[in-house]
């Protein structure tokens, strides 16, 4: 199949899955496939990672683990035409995920996005990176796309802009969506007043802290939001790698559980033999939505999965054994 | 000495040490046989004149390390307590008592009880040596060992090369400062790679390894299909199996992370390519050429990495004159 041809088919495919999420579920091993058999013969170096036999099922296809996007590796069928990095850490080496467009990306995040939080208002204020200044944030760019006007407040320098963003939510006459890193909203709420936002508005937090100091735990922080904000709360899980997102919050089962869309098939590994497994590993998700970079990721977070729900079970940890040794991430400030 | 003979009776398989029985018993064994032949060859140890003891604050890697400087400190009559890693605190107890050192296992009652007349050898991650660092009285006699990571540069590969390096890989699994991170190899590298890797695979039958640490997965599956992806651009392949690998990769592509019995081999074409590695808290390193303009602390030939020889420096540092007289 050519890339248009692929394309085509993955629109139409989660345009129905979305609309029949049991149609969508039937047919996501046979399109998975279909898929990844396509990347393997567009993408030399996802064809070079991938050995064994040819896949039966979507959990024999070969997971590319995360930090392999950060080696300046071509995981893209054909031209790139958009990048999404993920943010920076201390290792200073941003992974890059390329893609030829977006337009896929867009639709899988739009429609679950209505799927899960139905008459979401198109009306922003935002707390994550602005497209306009960071063109290279995944977050930024579903946000900015869920949207018809957004006011940002997040600048990649100064990071949230309190006041204004304060000023901007006692403004508010009309419903609105407010979306926000947890640290983000954390530091805003840390300083201003309690509201109540008109019915209807909505409240998103995505990611964790990653070590920054916020007086608030992740928990604390979407049972202030309501209370503060006088909104419901949802909770975002994605990743740069991934064209798919999950949602979650309390309406769906409470803090860390999320539900990932028909598209997408999440399962779990024993963390040193990559094999599947049962209870709580390391998640792997399939996303048809990655059609043409790779369609299974091996992430760095532990989780238990029960049919499209994920429960999150924190990152796998460094093991506090290795003493001298080097770690990962205090090595990999280093290359010669 | 009769230390030496009780520490051989103690059986390091009971202890949980990361290692495989095979893998803990070769450690022990090779540690103390270092020590044994160290012996005759260090110089006097003067007895202390000072009060006090000598704490040694003990990381939970390499299980063997506190040994030289337990045996150092008997020789200069100091009295030591062994602080013994929360995490594995098996082998640190059974080693106190056949040295007839004193044993803390909690950190906050070690730091209540050390005297303003003691002295701290410390050994951990650079997190763990700061915060001990902070914690400790001022003006105490301290010696704090955080990272530090090691290197092999080979100029002319040789099949007793590669095994010297394969052992030196899968002592102790890559635990601790002194086991390589990687191989530089000026000649002949896909050689030296596939010795390597055929030396590791006897090796995973003869003392296997120890369980990989959750965490490692993931890097472990990362490196390999890294070096999957660049062989088929035209580098040279991967030699790997479950519990080993060897690949082959562009110097551009080194890491300062081990992992357990995977030995990355890096061609260069001349030494000055590693002048980088200066950025680094480096440790030991292995070549069978003359030594480096790097600070490395450590120059041994292959084979000899992880089996240190009984010294009273350990990273520059003369122990016995800082902490023991």
């Amino acid at each position: 199949m050519t890339a248009q041809e692929i394309r085509a088919a993955v629109l139409v495919y989660i345009t129905r899955a979305a609309a029949e999420p049991a149609w969508g579920l039937a047919q996501r091993e046979e399109m998975g496939l279909r898929i990844h058999a396509f990347q393997r013969a567009q993408i030399p170096d996802l064809n070079a990672f991938c050995t064994g036999a040819e896949p039966q099922g979507l959990v024999e296809v070969p997971s590319v683990p995360v930090g392999l996007f950060k080696e300046g590796l071509n995981f893209c069928a054909g031209p790139s035409g958009r990048v999404f990095r993920t943010s920076g850490t201390t290792q200073g080496r941003r992974g890059e995920h390329h893609m030829p467009d977006t337009q896929v990306y867009e639709l899988a995040a739009r429609l679950w996005w209505q799927a899960c939080v139905p008459d979401c208002p198109e009306r922003v204020i935002s707390l994550v990176p602005n497209p306009a200044q960071a063109p290279d944030s995944s977050l930024g760019h579903m946000v900015h796309d869920f949207g018809s006007t957004t006011l940002s407040y997040f600048d990649m320098e100064r990071g949230v802009d309190h006041e204004g963003a304060w000023q901007a939510l006692l403004a508010v006459q009309r419903p609105v969506f407010v979306a926000a890193t947890a640290f983000s909203m954390a530091s805003l709420l840390e300083q201003g007043p309690s509201l109540s936002l008109p019915s209807g508005s909505v409240c998103m937090v995505t990611g964790g802290f990653k070590g920054r100091k916020v007086s608030l735990s992740s928990k604390d922080l979407l049972e202030q939001i309501p209370e503060r904000l006088g909104t419901p709360v949802v909770e975002e899980y994605g990743m740069s790698e991934l064209s798919s997102q999950l949602w979650g919050g309390p309406d769906f089962g409470g803090a860390g559980r999320f539900h990932a869309p028909p598209w997408m098939k999440v399962y779990t590994v024993d963390p040193v033999s990559g094999m599947p497994c049962e209870g709580t590993g390391l998640l792997r998700f399939v996303d048809l939505a990655n059609w043409a970079s790779c369609l299974s990721i091996e992430t760095q977070d532990l989780g238990v999965v029960d049919g499209q729900w994920v429960t999150l079970k924190g990152r796998l940890q460094a093991s506090p054994h290795r003493g001298c040794s080097l770690s990962a991430e205090e090595a990999g400030v280093w290359r010669p | 000495m009769e230390a030496l003979d009780a520490l051989r009776e103690l059986d390091p398989t009971a202890w949980d040490t990361g290692l495989s029985p095979q893998g803990a018993q070769r450690a022990w064994h090779e540690s103390i046989d270092a020590l044994e032949r160290g012996l005759t060859e260090l110089p006097e140890i003067p007895v202390t004149q000072n009060p006090g003891r000598l704490w040694i604050w003990c990381a939970a890697n390499v299980f063997t390390a506190p040994l030289p400087w337990l045996l150092l400190a008997k020789l200069a009559k100091l009295p030591v307590v062994l602080k013994a890693p929360s995490a594995r605190p098996d082998s640190v107890a059974a080693i106190a008592q056949v040295f007839g050192a004193q044993l803390v296992t909690s950190t906050s009652d070690g730091l209540k009880r050390i005297g303003t007349q003691d002295r701290v050898l410390g050994f951990g991650g650079d997190a763990a040596m700061a915060e001990l660092g902070s914690a400790l009285p001022k003006g105490l006699r301290q010696s704090l060992h955080g990272h530090r990571v090691s290197f092999a540069v080979i100029h002319d590969p040789t099949p007793q090369i590669a095994r010297a390096l394969a052992l030196d890989a899968a002592l102790y699994d890559g635990q601790g400062c002194m086991s390589p991170a990687a191989v530089f190899c000026l000649n002949r590298s896909a050689q030296l790679a596939k010795d390597i890797a055929t030396e590791l695979e006897r090796l995973a039958t003869e003392m296997p390894r120890g369980p990989l640490p959750p965490h490692l997965g993931p890097l472990w599956r990362e490196r390999v299909g890294l070096s999957r992806i660049l062989g088929a651009q035209g580098h040279a392949p991967c030699h790997a199996a479950r519990d080993w690998a060897v690949p082959e990769l562009p110097a551009s592509r080194a890491q300062a992370v081990v992992l357990p019995r995977m030995l990355p081999v890096h061609p260069i074409d001349d030494v000055s390519e590693l002048a980088p590695l200066a950025k680094l808290p480096l440790s030991t390193l292995a070549t069978d050429g003359p030594s480096l303009d790097l600070p490395f602390t450590r120059v041994t030939k292959p084979g000899a990495m992880q089996r240190p020889a009984l010294s009273t420096v350990h990273e520059s540092v003369d122990l016995v004159r800082r902490l023991m007289v």
